[in-house]
């Protein structure tokens, strides 16, 4: 796998949010503007691409037996960090992720991440798919971002975008509006890829599957 | 070797890790920890700024003994004070921050957390509301409720006056009370007892001096609650004075009905005729009017009741009293009989302070025991001697016989002493009326 593939893996082909339906609980949360959306894709970031390159850094000192509390100890570190530093010196977009910081550590994107590629491949690839997986989050929390505050406020990053005579459509601010979108913006990305990210998803069949140990089902193909 | 790479190194890097990312956390922690004290300062004052904007940075205060009070801070430049006080309102507390200016008028007030449904109690916070604060003294003249919203804007006005409260504690200045509609209209009168008048809101005796009913009126009619109308009657059933109770009239048009301009119209008379309306404020003073003249239909039975007005003062140590006689007794400043019920004494007995002597005013009932005691003068030292007119002290007497004391108050043994010498010369002049 190239470089370049890795790093380009998690903006379209892997969206984290779009095709692998990870971090589900942030996406819907926060998305309610541009401001939120972007910010929380930057922090996540940065804890995806610090946690990776340690994780990859220590892939071979961890024993098998206690790798998942090693991951969570790291990401945990990571995430206080982060917040620690986002509350210092970026207070307002502390406040307004405020709960979602500390839910960075149980994203699942990170631990997934960190245990389907960091601790198989080497720190620069480990890297680079916490950058293309960071980005991938923050492209889809944009996406998502934009929408909502949009139709939801009116406007774009803070600005007035739509005649300010128009009534904003205020559900789409709230938990449903976070659903129609997050459908629908998984519903384009299927039809402009004429569902290749979809397939891929299904040829991995079970054994990608994270409750394949627990699924009465396994290796039926039937979920 | 199993055990070492089963357990061991497991546990060791595990431990490791737990370690070296704790250590990471620490140095973020301490590194960050200071900038985020000083954003967190910077947007607390920023607030503050809001309502006192030529104030640079606060310092906290320590005040005690006030309801509600959230926190008070001082301007360090002595532009004055930021306090944040609470009253009660319809969904719960009704936070306030309020900056009072070094002399003592509101820079600005600001609607903090609260509970109050939303659209309707929040619009307190809104400038149309809060507007009104501004410059305003401890009298809060003129800010009128929003309409819907009387009890948030109720609690947010509350809410004011508590803050005022803790400003004359911190900055030292005597805030004068208001004086109430009652006492504007029997400036003499010491004593108001509340009774039931078919009619009347609310009926006062003002012992010695006369009568106040409280009447309601509806006033201008945009106006969220009527406006309450005091009307004071003379002994002689004339009209002895009228002011203006609670209302929500109109600010700077209404309200003028409360003015001497015009209630002074009304003193002396008998009737309402020729009243002159406030110009600018007709509905405020027709609703005014209307009220007089409905407390003056009420005539008949305030005259019923005057007869008991000169003996109210009595009332507040001998219950129940309606009819009086005089006795004359050397120990007694002032000395009555209640037939039936007992004796009230006034006495005097000089205390720590040489030049005036404490007076106590007891009620002693057929049976000997005290129905109540009330400092009618005393002017020992503040905050010693002067405990003696707390409500503890006056209270422990009821019940007493003679011969009997209430504990005396440590550290002001003089001035207990002198008001028991008081109660011991009213059982002398009960014991002489029985005698007589």
């Amino acid at each position: 796998m190239s470089k370049l593939k890795t790093l380009t893996n998690g903006i379209i082909k892997e969206n984290p949010v779009l095709v692998l339906v990870l971090g589900t609980c942030p996406t819907l949360a926060i998305t309610t503007s541009v401001v939120n959306g972007v910010g929380m894709g930057i922090a996540t970031t940065f804890v995806l691409l610090g946690s990776n390159i340690f994780i990859s850094l220590l892939k071979k000192v961890i024993p098998d037996k206690v790798r998942i509390p090693c991951y969570v100890t790291i990401i945990a570190g990571f995430v206080t960090v982060v917040s620690l530093l986002l509350e210092a010196y970026v207070p307002a977009l502390y406040k307004s992720l405020g709960i979602y910081i500390p839910l960075i550590v149980v994203n699942c994107i990170i631990l997934g991440r960190a245990e389907m590629f960091a601790n198989k491949n080497s720190v620069v690839d480990s890297a680079l798919d916490g950058i293309g997986m960071g980005i991938g989050f923050t492209f889809a929390l944009l996406c998502m971002g934009t929408i909502r505050e949009i139709l939801g406020s009116g406007t774009f990053l803070g600005f007035q975008v739509l005649p300010s005579a128009m009534d904003p459509i205020l559900i789409m601010k709230m938990a449903p509006g976070g659903f129609f979108t997050f459908g629908l913006i998984i519903a384009i990305l299927n039809k402009v890829t004429h569902g290749r990210a979809l397939k891929k998803r299904a040829a991995a069949g079970c054994a990608g599957c994270p409750a394949a140990a627990a699924c009465e089902s396994a290796g039926k193909g039937e979920c | 070797m199993k055990f070492v790479k089963e357990f061991l190194v497991p546990t060791l890097v595990l431990t490791v890790i737990c370690v070296v990312v704790s250590a990471a956390l620490v140095f973020t922690y301490d590194t960050t920890k200071p900038v985020i004290e000083a954003a967190r300062q910077r947007e607390a004052d920023a607030a503050r700024i809001e309502v006192l904007p030529d104030a640079d940075k606060f310092s906290l205060l320590t005040v005690s003994g006030i309801d509600g009070l959230v926190d008070a801070y001082q301007a360090a430049n002595g532009a004055g004070y930021v306090i944040t006080t609470y009253s009660g309102g319809y969904g719960g507390p009704v936070n306030v921050m309020t900056g009072i200016k070094a002399d003592g008028t509101i820079a600005a007030v600001k609607l903090m957390t609260n509970s109050e449904s939303a659209g309707i109690g929040t619009r307190v916070g809104e400038p149309a509301y809060t507007d009104q604060y501004k410059g305003k003294d401890y009298g809060l003249d003129g800010v009128s409720a929003v309409s819907g919203a009387t009890v948030s804007s109720g609690a947010f006005k509350r809410a004011v006056e508590a803050a005022f409260q803790v400003y004359a504690q911190v900055a030292d200045v005597e805030i004068a009370e208001p004086t109430p509609p009652e006492e504007q209209i029997f400036p003499n009168a010491t004593d108001f007892v509340e009774f039931e008048l078919e009619g009347a809101k609310r009926a006062y005796m003002a012992a010695g001096e006369g009568i106040v009913v409280v009447m309601e009126a509806k006033g201008y009619s945009g106006a969220p609650t009527p406006m309450e109308v005091y009307v004071g009657f003379g002994t002689d059933f004339k009209i002895a004075g009228v002011a203006l109770g609670e209302n929500s009239e109109t600010s700077g048009l209404g309200p003028q009905t409360g003015e001497p301009a015009y209630t002074d119209q009304y003193k002396g008379r008998e009737n309402t005729e020729g009243i002159t309306a406030v110009s600018g404020a007709t509905e405020s003073s027709k609703g005014f009017k209307g009220a007089v003249d409905a407390a003056l239909e009420l005539l008949p039975a305030i005259q019923a009741k005057m007869p008991e007005v000169a003996v109210a003062k009595y009332a507040a140590v001998l219950p129940g009293v309606t009819q009086v006689t005089p006795l004359e007794n050397e120990n007694a400043v002032e000395a009555v009989a209640a037939p039936g019920l007992g004796i009230v004494a006034v006495t005097q007995y000089r205390g720590y302070n040489e030049n005036s002597p404490v007076q106590v005013m007891v009620g002693i009932s057929e049976d000997g025991a005290i129905t109540g005691v009330k400092i009618v003068s005393c002017q020992e030292t503040e905050g010693i001697g002067s405990q003696i007119q707390g409500d503890a002290y006056l209270g422990a007497w009821t019940g007493k016989k003679a011969g009997e004391n209430a504990a005396a108050i440590s550290g002001a043994t003089v001035s207990s002493t002198a008001f028991q010498r008081c109660v011991e010369k009213a059982f002398l002049v009960f014991e002489a009326s029985k005698g007589a």
